[in-house]
């Protein structure tokens, strides 16, 4: 049994974070994925704290990004982040970023986070807190 | 165990989207980490995945698991006295 968690988060884009090219600097993005990886969290029960409350760290390993089109200062952009699941002990989420006035698609990511114990050792197993997790919503 | 090599060169080219790698590229004595087949530590965590879905084997701790993901022969053989399906 699976379901989709999903959410969206808009996004004000900062005058700093525009480039001399007068789009939005490509090193800006990965801040603005953070920012709706925290939102999701918030939202579903699997917000940084928790998982460091559980005696655990999710750094990023992986993050791929595909920019399909600029964005600039002044647009209204939201992200869509979508959890992936995962039988491995990861965390993968994907994520769009689309104009909210034209509703076109201007970038597309997939990052992956793994656990690590507060020793940073690499946990090979599903964390207890994090099987619960996906059982409470379904994913498993 | 000729046969269980070759099955797992497959499903571990499967598993981790090796589309460039064939199996008669893999040799089973080379190593999976670093030199050899040239996976990490995160690529670990699907192969621990395969070992528990194809061969209900449940690996915990992660100091076993170096040796038995040392080649694929190693590999091999621990599946061979430890699969329950």
């Amino acid at each position: 049994m699976s379901t989709t968690l999903k959410a969206e988060k808009l996004l004000t884009i900062r005058f700093s974070e525009v480039d001399s090219m007068n789009v939005v600097w490509h090193g800006t993005y990965p801040l603005y994925l953070e920012d709706a990886r925290e939102y999701f969290g918030a939202l579903y029960g699997l917000d940084y704290m928790t998982i460091y409350n559980n005696g655990y760290f999710a750094p990023i390993v992986e993050l791929n990004i595909k920019y399909h089109k600029p964005l600039r200062y002044g647009m209204l952009p939201k992200v869509v982040i979508t959890y992936r699941p995962t039988e491995a002990a990861k965390i993968v989420f994907d994520y769009e970023i689309i104009d909210t006035t034209t509703n076109e698609k201007t970038l597309t990511a997939t990052s992956v986070q793994i656990f690590t114990d507060k020793n940073q050792i690499l946990m090979w197993d599903n964390p207890t807190f994090y099987t619960e997790w996906k059982k409470a919503h379904n994913l498993i | 165990m000729e046969n269980l090599i070759e099955e797992l060169k497959k499903e571990i080219i499967e598993t981790l989207n090796l589309e460039e790698l064939k199996p008669e590229d893999i040799n089973a004595d080379s190593e999976i980490f670093g030199e050899g087949l040239g996976l990490d530590s995160i690529d670990a965590l699907e192969l621990i995945v395969l070992m528990e879905k194809k061969y209900g084997i449940k690996l915990k701790d992660a100091s076993e698991g170096k040796a038995i993901f040392r080649s694929i022969r190693t590999m091999a053989e621990y599946i061979s006295k430890h699969r329950t399906k």
